[in-house]
């Protein structure tokens, strides 16, 4: 007697097996293994302002969403690792990737019509993965490099993409209370990171930029550190960096960081995280005038260290989303139903 | 040939990080005391679990009269129904208009035993599409996702009282209804019926009002050492006492709190901003903790259910527009996911539509 039609589980334990599965999704469009890897009640963070998916079937569709407008994906550079986080290790494990991907412009997307163009851009996800199986997962993609390159308008974009952000349709806007690094007249408040296994590096990250302290953000890089950062931007070293993000300090003046996953491999010397920047936009960038609108942005990212350095980066969030944001008509009284 | 090998019973199911699979499957063998319940059923987390599939996923809505008992109150706040006939009903009505309903069981937290009774508090994320008519109005063809909680007294095999705390205001944003316009119809629909439909509502909000000045309350520093007394401290100390600074204490810095309508903040700022949104709106409100039940998360962390009542006079604006001086009552469900002695992740679930029903002079 033959077995047919019998579901093959194939857990995901370790690093290789999820390269595996993201090669599996992305080249071979296997889209089916997510029913066998994914606990049916899986959430996806889409790092677009604030969209979660719940369930299976909505993941699934959404990877037939972005493999029809995006096909014949081919990995580049492609790598993952795993560590410590700021979970419990009994709650299982949680691991970090990045790829390099490219694909056609081949369907229907956020980005019009198929141009048939060949496009390159950039993933980046962490894994919450427990009992072999993907628990919750947050993913990132370049959607702005990607407009740049088929010649898009990121301000048009924007602007034909805002109507459809959630809380301008019917829903109201909840933005209650302080920003979070607001310490009236004491100041910000220092990173706090709930457990003692987490690398000094990452609170001097959140600090330095919650203090506004660039000259502590420049010391945290060697000198030729590669970068990289949203819309294709290749930096490199501390001056680029801080450059990079002074211009978003300056559109968002009150803004402040906080981490929400972590993931640190002290033996690789290899940290990931995302984390959460909210504040007003009151000061210039993004778009010709300030918006004062108060802005949430989504954010990943990737460290390699030397002798307590950061010697890489990769860091991703959806700028696209950032600037339709600004532009998102105004419907009803923020905190009000 | 016998063997005589003494196996060592299965820890009680736990929804944590487990695939429906599993969850639908376990493996036979009691893991706990369940006198008079089904012999299929292991615990009352399998128990929970698989009646819930059967009923609204199977279909099988005839089980109620097995699974419910024959004159078992279900309270929810836009009112009150008693027995299994009526909640026969009800999910009749209910998958009409949503007859794809997939019902996410997210956790179940748990108490009590089979001599007392258990106490169940069921987190459900509900995928909907409406393409029937519902109670907000006519078919949509929209699709929708909410969080219900459902806390429920279960004897012998039967749940005998169940509190739904179910996110209808958020059902009716996504399938594109104004919900002040559907509060309002519900609210004039509610004026036809005689005032004996919401008597328990005013009872409850003169049982909350009635309680003394709030007095000081120590928040204990380990949580799942006694957790009903952390959570009723924590309640008195934030909502009853206005300790709001206090959110820092219990909750991790950057926690994650999961709302009603929407609701998704993150860290304290926020999470007092939107307490103190509330108690703007009902500046007398008292809190009630009516029911607190607990289970591990993993090795180190705690899942705390608690069930609340909030009820207060609507004479402060904002949140629900202009005052009315209406009195208010909220029947809320919160779980926490705590490691480290705070508070990671919140969600809280009550009815908002139901809030406004209210403000609009109904049930």
């Amino acid at each position: 007697m033959t077995a047919t039609n019998t579901p093959s589980p194939s857990p995901l334990n370790s690093v290789g097996d999820l390269l595996t599965l993201e090669r599996q999704l992305r080249e071979e469009m296997a889209v089916g293994r997510v029913y066998d890897t994914h606990v049916h009640n899986c959430t996806l963070h889409t790092g677009v302002h604030r969209q979660r998916l719940y369930g299976c079937e909505a993941i699934v569709a959404e990877w037939f969403s972005h493999l029809h407008g995006l096909s014949n994906q081919q990995l580049g550079e492609h790598s993952a690792f795993s560590g410590a986080g700021n979970l419990p290790a009994d709650r299982g494990q949680q691991l970090v990737s990045h790829a390099q991907i490219a694909a056609v412009h081949s369907g229907e997307t956020f980005l019009g019509p198929a141009s048939g163009q060949t496009v390159s851009f950039r993933s980046q996800c962490i894994w919450h993965i427990g009992n072999g199986r993907v628990l919750e997962t947050w993913h990132f993609t370049d959607r702005l490099h990607l407009a740049l390159q088929l010649g898009l308008n990121p301000q048009q974009l924007a602007q034909i993409l805002a109507p459809s952000l959630p809380q301008t349709k019917t829903r109201p806007q909840w933005q209650p209370g302080e920003l979070a690094s607001a310490g009236g007249q004491t100041g910000p408040r220092h990173c706090e990171l709930s457990t003692d296994q987490a690398p000094p590096l990452l609170a001097n990250w959140v600090d330095a930029l919650n203090f506004r302290r660039l000259d502590r953000l420049a010391q945290l890089y060697l000198e030729s550190t590669p970068i990289q950062m949203p819309g294709g931007r290749s930096l490199a070293g501390p001056r680029e960096a801080t450059r990079f993000w002074l211009s978003l300090l300056a559109a968002l003046p009150d803004c402040s960081v906080q981490i929400q996953q972590w993931v640190y491999d002290p033996k690789a010397q290899q940290l990931g995280c995302t984390w959460l920047l909210s504040g007003h936009h009151t000061g210039p960038g993004l778009v010709p005038a300030p918006s004062g609108r108060r802005l949430y942005l989504n954010g990943i990212s990737e460290w390699q260290f030397q002798e307590g350095k950061i010697r890489a980066e990769w860091t991703l969030f959806d700028e696209l989303d950032l600037i339709a944001q600004c532009h998102a008509p105004q419907q009803g009284q923020p905190n009000r139903l | 040939m016998t063997t005589d090998i003494k196996t060592k019973a299965l820890p009680v199911s736990s929804v944590h990080m487990a695939d429906i699979s599993t969850l639908l499957n376990p493996k036979p063998g009691r893991r706990q005391n369940l006198e008079g319940f089904d012999e299929e059923f292991v615990d009352i987390v399998d128990y929970i679990l698989r009646i819930t599939h059967r009923i609204w996923e199977e279909k099988n809505i005839g089980l109620v009269y097995d699974y419910y008992s024959h004159n078992c109150p279900v309270h929810t706040l836009a009112g009150e129904s008693y027995g299994a006939e009526a909640a026969v009903q009800g999910t009749i009505k209910s998958l009409n208009a949503f007859p794809d309903r997939i019902l996410y069981g997210d956790n179940v937290v748990w108490g009590g035993n089979d001599k007392d009774a258990f106490y169940s508090s069921h987190r459900i994320t509900s995928t909907v599409t409406n393409t029937g008519d519902s109670e907000f109005g006519p078919a949509t063809g929209k699709k929708a996702t909410f969080v219900t909680i459902a806390d429920c007294v279960v004897k012998a095999n039967r749940i005998v009282e169940e509190w739904l705390m179910r996110d209808n205001l958020s059902v009716v944003q996504q399938l594109g209804f104004n919900p002040h316009d559907v509060a309002h119809q519900q609210a004039a629909a509610d004026r036809a019926k005689s005032a004996h439909f919401h008597d328990w509502r005013l009872g409850e909000i003169d049982r909350v009002l009635a309680q003394t000045a709030p007095k000081a309350m120590t928040i204990p520093d380990q949580p799942a050492a006694d957790p009903e007394a952390y959570a009723k401290a924590v309640m008195h100390e934030i909502w009853n006492r206005r300790m709001f600074g206090k959110v820092r204490d219990v909750y991790a810095s950057n926690a994650v709190f999961h709302g009603p309508s929407g609701r998704e903040l993150n860290g304290h700022g926020e999470i007092i901003g939107n307490i103190i949104n509330l108690m703007a709106a009902l500046p007398d409100a008292r809190l009630s903790v009516d029911h607190v039940c607990t289970i591990p998360c993993g090795d180190k962390g705690t899942d705390i259910a608690v069930r609340w009542t909030l009820a207060g006079n609507h004479e402060g604006g904002g949140l629900y527009g202009a005052p009315t001086g209406r009195r208010i009552m909220i029947l809320a469900s919160s779980h926490w996911r705590i490691f480290n002695g705070k508070i990671q992740e919140e969600w809280t679930v009550f009815d908002e539509l139901a809030v406004l029903r209210q403000i609009y002079g109904g049930g």
